[in-house]
């Protein structure tokens, strides 16, 4: 008898909220030989146990390693479900570039916000740490993208934001995206002083914030 | 003497730490990334000798008198020492561009001894910078060199996102590496004490921002300790930082034994006060980034009092301090104004209608 659709969904779920790899991923093929469509699978199984994981994060109850190896259970699944997607254009995803700025090297929280936004259906281009200001525009023009995010730890490179800012007033596309940034040293006020759109506290606060900016459900 | 003081900042600390009068609030900054803006050098000039790294902390202490000079053997000194690479940059402070270990399991590589000053050119220049400010100034005012705590050291020779990882898929292989951290903190507070200076332990990434208290009971207090006992054995004690979110394990701070507690900004010093005022003297934590890198002459002056305000009556002694490493950039006046208040509303007897 077919194990039923409920029954693998919530393993699925389970599997990436208890950071379970090996179970996210019998559970994904399981699902998959059954013949249940991938996308319900992606959207009610892994990223249902990674919502979950991050109520648990903002409850204070689940940490940052916590959701990283939830993250780390959620991209095992991905990896057996996402081939068997139907084909989608990419114009339908909302897309944002990420990286920490140039001259820093601390990416936790970057990464962080990474998993979230790639959660909640946000396209995440993800150009890493120590990452060249004029690359942030030069991808952000080229990838048509709605998000710039920028992260730092640090009081020394801080200022490099508001140069991005800058350059893409240059490059004639800072109407065209959100600019929104985190860190360790950013502060509401700083965010108002350089004319940056958003500035949230963590991951979390990230995507609700994303999604309000730019208007998405 | 520092001009205008009734005492030298040794006097004073004797007089705060046994319960007898002196003269102000003690005022203890870190001085450390941003020591070389005193001495009209970049960060790069400053680290690349012994001469420099004094003589920025000597010029620093000339100009403000402040109640410790801080030799920066730095978080990354253990990374370092054991094959972690570094990046230059000129006013910065370098981060780490490659871990030495890319796995957990390769903890079992790690050579102890190179960590030792005499095979390692960072540890004996911070040892002879030390050995510089201490016959300089040693009579009257103490002389710090930062220690990495052992999650932080830990953190400068695997990439710290692996060790989170590590410390609850591979934990035997975590305690490993700590173990390891701990042993190379203890070679490098012998070696660089034995010029005449204190440690000060660091562990930035102790914090509750990264990792859960339940994991910092397990994983850092228990070495955290032995690095207590150990400055203890030889004489010494150890003043603890650690960064971020820090109010649930603030107690298991103060457990490991800890001379001083200093804390960053998520911590209020009221709280810090009614959880361990009556077991050690607190720091301060007048914050860095909005008060002094961001604020005005007036603003720092106000903080001043307010932090007076909160923490004059704790038992066991109230130390004027900062939230973490002073940045680069903040202006001078800013920390001018630290020093100015804190003895014009610090002033001796603690008098709360002073600082209202």
């Amino acid at each position: 008898m077919a194990v039923s659709k409920e029954e693998l969904l919530k393993r699925l779920s389970d599997g990436v909220l208890e950071m379970e790899e090996d179970d996210v991923v019998e559970a994904a093929k399981e699902y998959l030989e059954a013949g249940y469509p991938a996308f319900d699978g992606i959207m009610e199984g892994l990223v249902d146990g990674m919502n979950r994981a991050s109520e648990l994060y903002e409850a204070e109850e689940y940490f940052v390693t916590d959701v990283l190896l939830c993250s780390d259970a959620m991209y095992v699944g991905l990896d057996v479900l996402r081939p068997h997607l139907p084909e989608v254009s990419s114009d339908a995803k909302v897309k944002g570039v990420i990286g920490v700025v140039e001259g820093d090297t601390h990416d936790i929280g970057k990464n962080l916000v990474k998993i979230m936004m790639e959660t909640a259906g946000f396209e995440m281009i993800d150009l890493g740490r120590d990452v060249e200001l004029q690359k942030f525009v030069d991808v952000a023009k080229e990838e048509k993208v709605d998000l710039v995010c920028m992260s730092t730890l640090m009081t020394t490179t801080m200022g490099g934001m508001e140069t991005v800012i800058h350059l893409l007033e240059e490059a004639g596309i800072r109407d065209q995206v959100k600019v929104m940034i985190g860190g360790g040293p950013i502060s509401q006020k700083f965010a108002d002083k350089i004319g940056a759109d958003a500035y949230t506290t963590n991951a979390v606060e990230a995507v609700k914030c994303a999604k309000k900016m730019l208007n998405i459900a | 003497m520092f001009r205008g003081d009734e005492m030298t900042s040794n006097e004073r600390m004797d007089a705060f730490y046994s319960g007898k009068p002196y003269d102000h609030s003690p005022i203890m900054l870190f001085i450390v990334s941003n020591a070389g803006r005193y001495a009209g050098m970049t960060h790069r000039e400053k680290r690349s000798c012994a001469k420099n790294q004094a003589e920025a902390q000597l010029k620093a202490y000339e100009r403000l008198g402040q109640d410790g000079l801080v030799v920066e053997y730095g978080l990354l000194g253990i990374g370092k020492a054991c094959g972690s690479i570094t990046n230059d940059p000129e006013d910065s402070a370098p981060a780490i561009i490659k871990h030495r270990l890319d796995d957990i399991s390769q903890v079992s590589e790690l050579d102890l001894s190179m960590v030792e000053r005499k095979n390692d050119a960072w540890s004996q220049l911070n040892y002879e910078a030390a050995s510089i400010c201490v016959e300089k100034v040693g009579k009257e005012v103490g002389v710090f060199a930062t220690i990495p705590g052992p999650m932080t050291a830990a953190g400068s020779l695997i990439p710290v996102e692996k060790l989170l990882r590590a410390m609850r898929k591979q934990p035997e292989e975590a305690h490993r590496l700590l173990r390891f951290c701990t042993d190379a903190a203890k070679i490098v507070i012998k070696e660089i004490t034995a010029s005449g200076c204190g440690p000060f332990l660091s562990d930035p990434i102790a914090s509750e921002t990264l990792i859960s208290a339940d994991t910092y009971r397990k994983f850092v207090a228990p070495y955290t300790k032995e690095l207590m006992d150990y400055a203890k054995s030889i004489g010494l004690g150890m003043g603890y930082h650690v960064c971020g979110e820090a109010n649930r394990i603030l107690c298991d701070m103060v457990d490991t034994g800890c001379g001083t507690i200093s804390f960053d900004t998520q911590v209020d010093v009221e709280t810090a006060k009614k959880l361990v005022g009556s077991r050690v003297p607190i720091l301060g934590n007048i914050d860095v980034i909005d008060t002094l890198l961001h604020g005005t002459v007036a603003q720092v002056e106000a903080e001043v009092k307010n932090q007076l305000r909160k923490g004059y009556d704790s038992e066991k002694g109230f130390i004027i301090s900062v939230s973490c490493d002073i940045p680069i950039s903040t202006p001078l006046e800013n920390i001018d104004m630290i020093m100015e208040a804190g003895r014009k509303y610090g002033k001796y007897p603690l008098n709360p209608e002073n600082f209202r």
